[in-house]
């Protein structure tokens, strides 16, 4: 199994190349073809720039003189632009020649400014250079980031699973220095031992997801409002002052991992009980080839600031937050492994929160490692 | 002797009030910073604190700066309970409790706090009698 860093480093990467003269580009498209990277090609300034917003790339290629924004012009307006704050520019010009104009090209940030006609070979070879430095920056930030994620993993087994460990022993031992309140202590290492399991339980779950890359999913016939209606059932024993209401239309027979998808629509619901306190509800849509479920709640407007993290392991909306920040981190991971995805679709300071997950009726086929 | 137990894990905080209790101790709790603020602001000033420093809303570090700097709260006894092997020396504790915690490591910690309160009733009252 290959991890994803080493799937990125692989991949072909985009190189932008903008010249306003059809068949410079071509020629110039031509030239870069036996590296195996996948060229994009701009006309003019403005579809570079237009090109940028779309995407990034790992090296732009500018022509300096063209008509409207020239190159130079081009370049600067590429690094106002977020997708381009980094990426090398090189110019190539056949008219711009003298030593001001490349150093008028370099102070814009472009890492070289080449004379047409140019050296196919040289040309090659210098852009090589740069697309493997792109590689190599990508590995680093990917392995920056798994450490980062390792050092959060000992956090958490470090603090979070402290607490339910210090409850249990605790517990344990105010029960055999008092027998007649040890019922009461009996209650309090069960609560803590659910809780400590769970914890574990998505620690597993992570663990799985970094080690194969997903998790494995266990596809059977199941019926979405039987699954959901477990769900909810679950939420009305944990929360009987709380009213949970499940709606149900359409076919809702599927494919799935039935334990998975009571998992992971169970940790919407249990999260919307946590962060409201209005009514709760379930929404079954069947339709042509997917099945919707979405989770609604009323409360608090969403908090901006998390919504970009959502999905992120080990993120918590309060860091003193009880639990381990893997919650939603599994219901993303539960649906992708069902080809399913997940979103939150309610609109900036709504008070409703509204989670929906597209299933599909059958997962895609998983392609044997 | 008044103990207030501020822990935001309510199990923690449990076993925390239930030892103290079965010890006789009068105790009251705060889930975090924020009720334990309004706890002290409404009730006259406990005997002993034990502070988690973990706790939402307003943490326990700086719970402990707002008691040190108000002269009212200033002078009462904090007892640490945490997962850090080291808290600031800046937030003047009179013990360091850490989870997974024994109970005699607990005990001990408050009853040291209560032969120190029951000594200082004594001398007030020693000066008191003097003083008539």
């Amino acid at each position: 199994v290959e991890s994803v860093a080493e799937e990125a480093a692989r991949g072909p990467l985009d190189i932008l190349i903008v010249d306003d003269n059809a068949s410079n580009l071509i020629a110039l498209e031509a030239t870069l073809d036996r590296l195996g990277e996948r060229i994009v090609r701009a006309r003019s300034g403005n579809e570079a720039l237009a090109a940028v917003e779309r995407q990034s790339f790992a090296l732009i290629l500018l022509d300096v003189r063209m008509p409207d924004i020239d190159g130079f012009e081009a370049a600067a307006l590429i690094r106002d632009h977020p997708h381009g704050r980094e990426t090398p520019i090189i110019f190539l010009t056949a008219v711009e020649t003298h030593p001001a104009h490349a150093r008028r090209g370099l102070s814009l940030g472009a890492v070289d400014y080449l004379a047409k006609p140019y050296d196919p070979e040289l040309l090659c070879n210098k852009v090589q250079s740069f697309i493997t430095l792109h590689r190599e920056r990508e590995a680093r930030r990917e392995a920056e980031t798994a450490l980062r994620m390792k050092d959060l993993l000992l956090g958490v087994i470090g603090h979070d699973l402290l607490s339910p460990v210090t409850a249990v022993q605790a517990s344990a031992l105010i029960g055999l220095r008092d027998p007649e309140t040890s019922r009461e202590c009996f209650e309090r290492i069960k609560i803590s031992a659910q809780r400590l399991h769970r914890m574990i339980t998505s620690l597993v779950d992570y663990a799985e997801t970094q080690h194969a890359g997903t998790l494995q999913i266990d596809a059977a016939p199941a019926r979405m409002d039987e699954l959901c209606g477990q769900v909810i059932d679950e939420a009305r024993t944990l929360h009987p002052e709380r009213n949970v209401e499940l709606h149900a239309g359409g076919d809702t027979s599927g494919l799935w991992d039935g334990d998975r998808v009571i998992q992971a629509v169970g940790n919407l619901v249990m999260n919307a009980l946590k962060h409201s306190n209005g009514d709760v509800s379930i929404h079954i849509n069947g339709r042509d080839d997917d099945v919707l479920v979405g989770i609604e709640s009323e409360g608090a407007p969403f908090p901006e600031a998390i919504r970009a993290k959502l999905f992120t392991p080990f993120q918590k909306g309060d860091p003193h937050e009880r639990g381990l920040g893997l919650g939603l981190f599994i219901v993303r991971q539960i649906a992708v492994a069902h080809g399913a995805s997940v979103a939150l679709v309610t609109p900036p300071n709504d008070r409703r929160t509204h989670f929906v997950v597209r299933w599909p009726r059958t997962p895609p086929r998983r392609t044997e490692a | 002797m008044a103990i207030l137990v501020v822990e935001d894990d309510a199990e923690v905080s449990q076993c925390v009030r239930h030892l103290l209790r079965t010890e006789g101790f009068t105790v009251d709790a705060a889930a975090d910073g924020e009720a334990a603020l309004d706890y002290l602001r409404t009730h006259s000033a406990p005997n002993l604190v034990i502070l988690d420093l973990g706790l939402p809303r307003i943490d326990g570090a700086s719970l402990r700066r707002r008691m040190l700097e108000t002269p009212e709260w200033a002078a009462i006894p904090v007892i640490i309970l945490s997962a850090e092997k080291k808290p600031s020396a800046e937030l003047r504790a009179v013990d360091l409790i850490r989870k997974p915690f024994s109970v005699e490591e607990l005990l001990h910690a408050v009853q040291n706090r209560a032969v120190t309160v029951s000594r200082a009733e004594h001398n007030l009252r020693g000066v008191l009698r003097t003083q008539r």
